[in-house]
């Protein structure tokens, strides 16, 4: 009987997901389109960094699968994390992540982000190439779109700068300032928000 | 002099033996702490807070002084000039790789920006479509099946691992400059040369100062910052390094399962 549910669960999901499953692009269109709004509304933006960190917040929480990204930082200490702590967590790590990029793209003097190409893996993630330029230094630094298909809607799932993936560095960080103080999430995330208000205002 | 080596073997073997963490046995504790690679990270973290000592009062100074005269075109110059002085490396490099195609290309690259390029102020090469590529023995070794082996923090030259510190060791036995001037008994040229090593250690620190001061303001814990950094950077090098040699199917470090927690 188990085993009859099972396969008909299957059957199911393999005639609903060609209907779901994003076409590069689709994929494209997302990626570019992300990346014109931060252009317009936050790198060549000469609003105060106030507004600037709010228009980013707006296209953050609508292109980004936060609940994914959430419970892939916390590692193994998801499992045991109460919701509470899960949701603190998250928004302190939204709060980062928006004051961080808020300012690395406010002092990007570059011009454009050029794509380059993107492809889909096995696991039916989307990887979109693309190249930016460094003016101080001249360097063009390689960064990968990391892209999913949740639900027939696209979402953005990390950011992957010269082979160094933002979602795996937060995980490192946390999950190591976690295993030092006993796996307390209420501590991290404590010592996150008092990060974030030195990061929130720094221009 | 054997001595001293004797000395310093000891002091280190000491230092590592005596600073190990403790294993932790709580399960989420014990996945951070593999997912880490750093069991010697008391002793490491040590030498990261000299580092920072030395950053603050030796390399940032000399870097922002080396700024504040230098024009960014300037200074892309002499980077093209000295990491031209490292081709030779790569092409033996490349060889012990048994990547025949690159030590040709590389070797074409070197003489070509050494003549052409006003030795090596200009990358005429990758005009001409041969792109920079540069290997030392750490990716060598590990395309050899070298594991990484644990994580290690070296007084003054920062992250690396033990694969990768054997590798740096290793690179001036294997640069074909430091030969010649040894076989010369040019002293004077092994001294330019350590000279130049230090010059693009200088113009790699300069290059990546912004990253890394960005990194640190925005870090909680940036030590782990930058071992996070250090060794996803190495694996994508050695991906690269690997990449030339398969068709570049398998699969990046970078895309790992995003619900690997739950898949157990």
């Amino acid at each position: 009987m188990k085993k009859n549910i099972f396969f008909l669960i299957l059957c199911t999901l393999a005639y609903i997901t060609p209907a779901f499953s994003a076409d590069i692009a689709e994929v494209d269109k997302f990626a570019k389109g992300l990346a014109d709004d931060i252009m317009v509304n936050v790198v060549k933006s000469k609003a105060p960094l106030e507004e600037k960190q709010q228009s980013f917040r707006k296209t953050f929480l609508s292109a980004v699968d936060l609940k994914t990204a959430a419970r892939f930082t916390l590692g193994r200490y998801a499992r045991t994390a109460t919701p509470e702590q899960i949701q603190t967590y998250t928004d302190a790590l939204t709060d980062n992540i928006i004051y961080t990029w808020t300012k690395r793209f406010s002092d990007y003097a570059g011009d454009e982000i050029v794509f380059k190409g993107s492809r889909k893996s096995e696991s039916g993630d989307f990887y979109i190439t693309s190249s930016i330029e460094l003016p101080e230094t001249q360097n063009n630094v390689e960064v990968i779109w990391r892209i999913v298909d949740k639900k027939g809607t696209l979402k953005l799932a990390d950011l992957v700068v010269e082979g160094v993936s933002m979602l795996m560095s937060y995980r490192n960080e946390y999950t190591s300032i976690l295993q030092q103080n006993g796996g307390d999430v209420s501590a991290l995330v404590a010592q996150m928000q008092k990060k974030n208000e030195t990061l929130k205002k720094s221009a | 002099m054997m001595k001293k080596c004797k000395f310093i073997f000891i002091l280190f073997f000491l230092l590592f033996a005596t600073g190990c963490a403790t294993k932790p046995t709580d399960p989420a504790a014990l996945d951070a702490y593999y997912e880490a690679n750093d069991p010697w990270e008391p002793v490491n973290r040590k030498i990261f807070a000299f580092n920072m000592t030395a950053d603050k009062y030796v390399l940032r100074p000399v870097t922002k002084g080396y700024r504040a005269i230098t024009t960014v075109g300037f200074r892309t110059k002499v980077r093209t000039f000295l990491s031209n002085l490292k081709i030779p490396l790569t092409v033996v490099n490349d060889l012990l790789q048994f990547n025949l195609k690159n030590a040709g290309l590389d070797l074409s690259r070197f003489i070509i920006n050494s003549t052409l390029g006003f030795l090596g102020i200009f990358d005429v090469a990758e005009k001409m479509g041969i792109p920079p590529n540069y290997q030392g023995f750490g990716t060598t070794l590990a395309l050899w099946g070298v594991p990484s082996g644990p994580y290690l923090v070296a007084p003054f030259l920062g992250p690396s691992n033990v694969r990768d510190f054997t590798g740096t060791v290793a690179n001036i036995a294997f640069d074909p400059f430091t030969y010649v001037s040894y076989q010369n008994d040019k002293i004077d040229v092994t001294r330019a040369f350590f000279t130049a090593d230090v010059l693009e250690a200088l113009a790699g620190y300069e290059n990546s100062l912004d990253l890394l001061d960005e990194g640190r303001k925005s870090a909680l814990d940036f030590y782990v910052y930058m071992r996070s950094m250090y060794q996803q950077y190495r694996k994508k090098a050695i991906e690269n390094a690997k990449g030339e040699k398969t068709d570049g199917d398998e699969k990046a470090a970078y895309e790992f399962s995003l619900d690997d927690e739950f898949d157990e």
